[in-house]
């Protein structure tokens, strides 16, 4: 087990001693990092005075823990965690598992040490994005439930800000986005600070509207919620399975499963379906290998043209016209 | 030409100080430093401008004005391109040294570039809205990006006003429509809009770059003498979209050419045959047509732009937009 002490910053005086702690050094934005420990990219970017942005990206071949203790206590770490299997955040003895629909979203006071736990094997993405407190207070005193709170969340001596969360599906195709682009073209920048605003502000947007449901979700119901979600992604081109089905697959009574799916994701199964289906079919199309009727088809659509039409809904343009522009 | 409107001047800077003055000239007001509002006697609406990082700045506008108005761009103090994209409904109109050059008639997307050293006006009609994205780039920063996919001077010819730059209207990729759309659907006001708008210029951005690296290198080739005629033409067929079309030896009379000559141009500038273009911008008039409620029938808009048989227009309109008429019509008087 490979123990790596550690801390960030939006400024980037910590990236010599942690390319140094897993056996490697500093190369421009990259940190190159050994193979026998990481394969793949660890890649830094100051995205503006007040926000820095880390990828990474690749598999970890020996496990490790990252004991982060940070000497600045003046901005907020922002995790966007693609982590396959069972990566662990551990604080206060409590864990807490990550992964695409466990809890994938994390916001944390720079404040407060955690230890991050990573499992010889697991394929990790991972977008860090490290904001100035004063920034990030900015950010969200602009929304109205926490007007009044504000001043209470960021008080070191009676509070410490931290969030653990699950990411829109929104933000999952945002980064899915991101991990296509040529890390080697300069434009990669470019587009990686476009990803880092789109980002925050699409976690805003997703508070903005967002019950607190954690406290009133007990775990056994959120976990079978997530379940359920990778039960639809699992089947995502075959018609949906109707919430009579997935109500059952559940253990809940179909107005409970419906209820309980709304708080959690913030949609109706039926459009968590749907959204995913068309982008999943976009991007089939995009590739220019099989036609919308193909396309149509393998999604399970009833017809070209009701594909057509569900397309134009969402994206505001029709199938023939988007790839005619590509 | 501009008669006794309402004449605002304003010229862009890259840093956010440009705004205050448009704002005063108007009785405008400026909120955070980057929303101007404008005042209820001119009409709804307002400005939004940002730097995104240094050199790239962001200029949206999103009015609704009571009565029509003129705006002209002056020159700039410094030298940096301007990238907009037009997506009102409405037709408006811009002015290039003196040429009239129509944004957004009857599309819904347009674009354009223009050096910021350059003068141009545009008027915008009353009530209708008028909703523009603007990206300020520095231009050495824009050809670093770019790099060495494409010779300079092409790359320069193409952002250059001087040289054809409105050719590339009309030309907007998939990807910069779905970011246009969604920001398009959000207030200045919202919470999150300043993020947003950031990434949403980041983004267009890197779209664009794509798009230059991309770019058939035809600008060096077309001379100024050739552009005009075509010009002339496409704002001829757009004016008589009710009428059959009028057959390439005509137009090509007008533009003073050959017909083989006209037909390469037109193609390259219009990205279509000048008959395949005359269709899309007939269909498209017919779809704002359908929607506006001015009529009885499906029957009446196609006979209103050149169909005689209800059947053929709806084939073509069903080809061109993958949906029936039926589905964009709303009929009169309800």
């Amino acid at each position: 087990m490979k123990e790596v002490t550690h801390e960030y910053g939006v400024d980037l005086f910590w990236k010599e001693n942690l390319a140094k702690q897993l056996g490697g050094y500093v190369d421009g934005n990259y940190l190159r990092i050994p193979d026998i420990v990481h394969r793949g990219t660890h890649y830094v970017l100051p995205v503006d005075p007040f926000r820095t942005v880390f990828v990474i990206d690749g598999t970890y071949n020996q496990p490790v823990t990252f004991h982060q203790h940070n000497t600045k206590d003046d901005f907020i770490a922002v995790y966007f965690n693609l982590t396959e299997r069972n990566a662990m955040y551990v604080l206060d003895k409590v864990s807490k598992t990550i992964g695409r629909w466990n809890y994938n979203l994390a916001i944390m006071d720079s404040n407060l040490d955690a230890d991050y736990i990573i499992q010889e094997g697991d394929r990790t993405y991972m977008i860090c994005i490290f904001i100035a407190k004063t920034v990030f207070k900015n950010h969200l005193g602009r929304l109205p439930q926490f007007k009044d709170i504000l001043d209470f969340s960021f008080d070191r001596e009676k509070n410490t800000f931290i969030r653990f969360d699950r990411m829109s599906n929104e933000a999952w195709w945002l980064i899915d986005e991101l991990r296509r682009m040529d890390m080697t073209d300069p434009l990669y920048d470019v587009f990686l600070r476009g990803t880092v605003y789109a980002l925050i502000a699409d976690y805003m947007d997703h508070l903005a509207v967002q019950e607190v449901v954690n406290e009133k979700v007990n775990k056994a119901d959120m976990m079978a919620i997530i379940a359920s979600q990778s039960t639809l992604l699992a089947q995502i081109t075959r018609p949906f399975p109707g919430i009579a089905a997935l109500a059952a697959k559940a253990c809940m009574s179909a107005t409970r499963y419906k209820t309980l799916f709304k708080k959690i994701t913030g949609l109706s199964p039926k459009t968590f379906f749907l959204n995913n289906k068309l982008t999943l079919a976009k991007q089939t199309l995009e590739d220019g290998t099989e036609s919308i009727r193909e396309v149509a088809a393998r999604y399970s659509f009833a017809s070209a043209s009701h594909f057509s039409e569900l397309f134009k809904n969402t994206y505001g343009v029709a199938p023939k016209e988007h790839i005619s522009y590509l | 030409m501009l008669g006794d409107i309402l004449h605002i001047k304003y010229h862009y800077e890259m840093s956010v100080g440009w705004q205050q003055a448009l704002a005063e000239e108007m009785g405008a007001e400026v909120i955070n430093g980057t929303h101007l509002v404008l005042p209820e006697n001119l009409g709804i609406g307002g400005t939004f401008f940002l730097e995104v990082m240094p050199g790239l700045s962001l200029s949206l506008a999103d009015m609704t004005f009571d009565i029509p108005v003129a705006f002209t761009k002056l020159a700039s103090s410094a030298h940096f391109y301007q990238v907009c994209y037009d997506f009102s409904r409405g037709i408006s109109n811009r002015i290039v040294d003196g040429v009239d050059h129509p944004t957004a008639s009857q599309s819904k997307f347009e674009m354009g570039f223009t050096d910021s050293l350059k003068e141009g006006t545009i008027i915008l009609k009353e009530n209708e809205r008028y909703y523009s994205l603007c990206l300020l780039i520095e231009s050495q920063f824009f050809m670093s990006l770019v790099g060495d996919a494409r010779p300079k001077y092409l790359i320069k010819a193409l952002l250059d006003n001087a040289k054809n730059t409105w050719l590339v209207y009309n030309h907007i990729d998939s990807g910069t429509r779905l970011l246009l759309k969604k920001i398009k659907e959000r207030s200045f006001d919202d919470p999150s809009f300043e993020l947003l708008a950031k990434g949403t210029a980041l983004k267009i951005l890197t779209h664009l770059v794509k798009r230059v690296r991309k770019f058939d290198p035809f600008i060096g080739k077309l001379s100024p003498a050739d552009t005009p005629g075509i010009l002339k033409t496409s704002q001829y067929l757009r004016d008589n979209l009710q009428m059959d079309f009028p057959g390439v030896a005509v137009l090509a009379s007008m533009a003073g050419m050959s017909e083989s000559k006209y037909k390469k141009l037109f193609s390259k500038m219009m990205k279509g045959s000048p008959k395949s273009f005359f269709l899309q911008q007939k269909l498209l008039l017919a779809q704002n047509l359908l929607k506006s409620g001015n009529f009885n029938s499906i029957r009446e808009v196609a006979i209103e732009v050149g169909y005689s048989k209800p059947g053929y227009f709806s084939e073509a309109y069903k080809k061109a937009f993958g949906t029936c008429p039926k589905e964009a019509f709303v009929k009169t008087g309800i």
